[in-house]
């Protein structure tokens, strides 16, 4: 059994896929492929894939990272060139590695994700100080108290405050305003970015959807106050040989 | 490209934006300077539906595999996306260019059911084209329809330029080439374009007919305008099948389809004979594809897409002889790659404790079986003969193999249909139910859905009339009664009013042509959607138009009398509809 990691960026040709689709369309590319795919037991066996933190609808991303597991031994480079060949425009794969025996799994490293969040329509933008001084007054507080959607009564209550370990303006540049938002994903709970971008304009007359542009800068593994990226040369881990 | 543009702006508003992308795996954009012909296939419902269509991925490759023909997709725009591209004034487009629909030469549209009428409409409207044939210049797309609801397209007639009735593999690329010959000899001259086309074995063009009324508003027949216009039009068959195209690198959509798997044709036809079944008519006779072929395609297919599933798909693909091999044989092959294979639809008289264990290695899910009626005088009258024993075996035998799921299709208001016969859906139900209990099978789910009668063109009991919807409702509410003390059956059923519009359109005349226009005006769309469909709304249209919906579903049809498809021939003559007519009355005597 070999594990391989790899590295992709997702474009906005496909950036309408959720992540539902975006298992699908990695699966039927790596049969396509043909790789020697290791299946679950059971009744109905599937890849033994994942990817590790779901993408939001909308969203178009720099550095995500999937991981399968082959029945056979592949060097990344034959892997690299053959899924490759089978995704569609928008979807390009930036790396792979061997994952050493024993390494933890993507979903149990990644716990952070940094997005670039920008003002969809020109003209129609808050004043970048207005938004600096609601952000500055979210971020204040202890408990941001928000409601799941589909859930009801206590439950249904959430504080988001701990999923947020930094938010700020991004400096002007060509692209208007824009915000930067390193957020926490992952099995110890997460934050969707639209969620904290419904808090910070809560008088909007839009969903958050539909006034901001998503991009996923990134998906890291924040320990001590440092970004370490889930791949060798991001000092994640080691690779061996 | 301005369109694009403004597309992209709207994506973000809507409800899954990946159905207008077009962009899927296996898409073909082909360079329209370099076509001779642009068509671009409408299917009007929306994009998860389209997409589980066998016909639309086989024409889609046939036509896309010749050099200078062009085919792309458009499927009917979700509400939320109507309403912004109206606010928006964005045209409907095809997928693949994000071209306006109305800039290609030809939309053909894929008319599955009636419900979808409208949806029709809606797409030309939104597209920009003038709904009527007669509105539309040289200049204008040529628009022609085709599938099963060809055989009576009498409500659609004046919107349409020309039909298409049978099989269009080989058709569709005849009346391409014929459209490329024609369009150069006489550019813009759309009459001359009609009567070439209407040399094509299989097309139909509604213009060169006109029906012809007495006095009383009673059908007298047809006549024909023009003298390319032959008296009666005659189905296209693909006469081999094997060496017929099929798909082989089919579109695999980004979003779940409803048929999200790839679909390998075991056979076309089916010689059951059920007399209320219109797609055993018009798609005789049968031919087959060989095990080997449907290897062949298989592997093929599943090297360009990916799936991890394939349906082996035909009106009944248990009467494929050999299927047990066959489906052994494609497991075998496909192991390591751990490829299921299904059967969409059952029948209990030729499923086998073999087939029932064989699928039980692919993947949970359930069976589906239809015996339609409750009980075996009923299942005569509509030829559907299986008796009860053999039901409770084939379940016995299925639950015995592994199969925890199953569900019964039912339907009432079938002619001669009595109280006994809904007792005996119940009846059989509970048996079942008490039968697979006694085998030791504790966790079955069983599922009956019953849907109502809809008399259809070109089938044997084209003349019967439907249930009036009241005594279908008092007769569903029977059966709920029925079924209370069967606890853990889940009993459903399809909405009357749906049927009942279903029945107008499925008999139905060119005089409702203006009714649609007119219904979609009010804002029909999406009838088969229960979300949508809003029976009141028809009825006020009806009423405004002064037509009676009730003359069209409820009435028995005179045996004499010509109807208003008589000249589209299906292959099967009308005395052989006639004599089944009449062989079911017999049968429905003790
Ligand atoms: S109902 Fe099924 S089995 Fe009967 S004729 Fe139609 S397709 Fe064949």
């Amino acid at each position: 059994m070999t594990r391989i990691r790899f590295r992709f960026a997702r474009g906005k040709e496909l950036c309408y896929l959720s992540h539902l689709d975006m298992l699908r369309l990695f699966q039927r590319a790596m049969r396509r492929a043909a790789l020697p795919l290791a299946f679950t037991q059971g009744f109905s066996p599937r890849p033994r894939f994942s990817l590790a933190a779901p993408l939001p609808v909308g969203a178009t991303a720099a550095k995500e990272y999937g991981e399968v597991d082959l029945a056979e031994p592949l060097e990344p480079v034959s892997f690299l060139r053959r899924l490759g060949e089978q995704l569609p425009a928008g979807l390009a794969l930036t790396g792979a590695v061997t994952v050493p025996p024993g390494a933890p799994s993507l979903a149990a490293e990644v716990n952070a994700a940094l997005y670039h969040a920008f003002w969809r329509e020109e003209g129609t933008a808050p004043p970048a100080e207005a938004l600096q001084e609601a952000l500055d007054r979210l971020l204040a507080q202890r408990q941001i108290m928000v409601r799941r959607p589909g859930r009801k009564g206590q439950a249904g209550e959430q504080d988001i405050r701990p999923f947020i370990f930094s938010a700020g303006l991004l400096p002007p540049g060509e692209n208007g305003l824009a915000l930067r938002l390193l957020l926490q994903v992952g099995s110890k709970g997460g934050l969707a970015p639209f969620r904290l971008l419904e808090q910070l304009l809560p008088e909007a007359k839009e969903p958050a959807e539909h006034l901001w542009r998503l991009h996923r800068q990134g998906l890291y593994i924040y320990r001590k106050e440092t970004l370490a990226e889930p791949f060798p040369e991001g000092g994640g881990w080691k690779a061996h040989g | 490209m301005f369109l694009k543009e403004k597309l992209e702006r709207l994506l973000p508003l809507v409800q899954k934006p990946a159905r207008y992308l077009g962009n899927e795996w296996n898409a073909v954009l082909k360079d329209h300077s370099s076509a001779a012909v642009r068509m671009v296939l409408a299917f009007p419902d929306l994009y998860e539906v389209g997409m589980s269509n066998l016909g639309l991925k086989i024409l889609y490759e046939i036509v896309n595999a010749h050099p200078r023909m062009l085919l792309e997709r458009v499927f009917a725009p979700a509400a939320d996306m109507e309403a912004l591209m109206r606010r928006e004034g964005l045209p409907l487009f095809a997928l693949e260019s994000t071209r306006p629909v109305r800039e290609f030469d030809i939309v053909g549209f894929s008319l599955q059911y009636e419900l979808s009428y409208t949806n029709v409409l809606n797409m030309l409207d939104l597209a920009g084209i003038p709904l009527y044939s007669r509105d539309r210049g040289g200049g204008e797309p040529l628009v022609i329809g085709g599938g099963p609801c060809a055989f009576n397209p009498e409500p659609l007639a004046p919107f349409f330029d020309l039909f298409l009735l049978g099989d269009g593999e080989e058709a569709l690329p005849e009346i391409l080439q014929r459209w490329m010959a024609l369009s150069r000899e006489a550019p813009g001259d759309k009459e001359a374009l009609l009567a070439g086309l209407a040399m094509v074995e299989g097309v139909y063009v509604p213009g060169f007919y006109r029906p012809i009324y007495g006095a009383g508003g009673d059908f007298q027949g047809m006549t024909t305008l023009h003298e390319a216009a032959p008296p009666v039009v005659r189905k296209r068959v693909v006469r081999n099948l094997e060496q017929a195209p099929h798909p082989l690198a089919p579109i695999v959509p980004h979003i779940e389809a409803v048929h999200d798997r790839g679909m390998v044709e075991l056979f076309r036809g089916c010689s059951r004979g059920c007399r209320f079944c219109q797609a055993g008519i018009i798609y005789r006779p049968v031919r087959r594809r060989s095990p080997e072929r449907v290897k062949q395609i298989a592997r093929e297919m599943l090297r360009t897409t990916g799936y991890e599933e394939l349906s082996l798909a035909s009106l009944s693909s248990c009467d494929y002889p050999g299927i047990d091999a066959l489906v052994g044989d494609l497991q075998a092959e496909h192991a390591a790659g751990n490829i299921s294979f299904t059967l969409p639809s059952l029948r209990l008289d030729s499923f086998s404790v073999e087939l029932a264990k064989q699928f039980h290695r692919g993947r949970r899910g359930s069976l589906t079986f239809a015996p339609e009626a409750g009980t075996e005088r009923l299942r005569r009258v509509i030829n559907k003969n299986i008796n009860d024993a053999d039901i409770l075996a084939a379940v016995g035998d299925a639950a015995a193999a592994g199969w925890q799921s199953f569900k019964l299709y039912f339907m009432i208001g079938l002619p001669t249909e009595e109280e006994e016969d809904l007792r005996g859906i119940a009846s059989l139900c509970e048996a079942l139910m008490r039968r697979l209990r006694e085998a030791g099978h504790r966790r079955i789910r069983l599922a009956a859905s019953v849907a109502t009668f809809v008399p259809k063109a070109h089938t044997p009991f084209q003349w019967e009339p439907q249930l009036p919807m009241p005594e279908v409702k008092r007769r569903q509410q029977l059966l709920q009664e029925l079924f209370r003390p069967l606890r853990r059956i889940e009993l459903s059923w399809h909405d009357a009013g749906n049927s009942f519009l279903e029945a107008v359109f499925a008999r139905g005349d060119r005089r409702l042509a203006p009714l649609l226009e007119r219904a979609w005006q009010r804002g029909c769309r999406f009838d088969g959607w229960s979300e949508h469909f809003s029976l009141q709304r028809w009825l006020d249209t009806f009423a405004e138009m002064g037509i009676n919906p009730e003359d069209y579903a409820y009435r028995r049809l005179d045996e004499e009398a010509p109807l208003p498809w008589d000249h589209l021939h299906s292959g099967i003559s009308k005395e052989l509809l006639l004599r089944e007519y009449r062989r079911a009355r017999q049968e429905s005597r003790p």
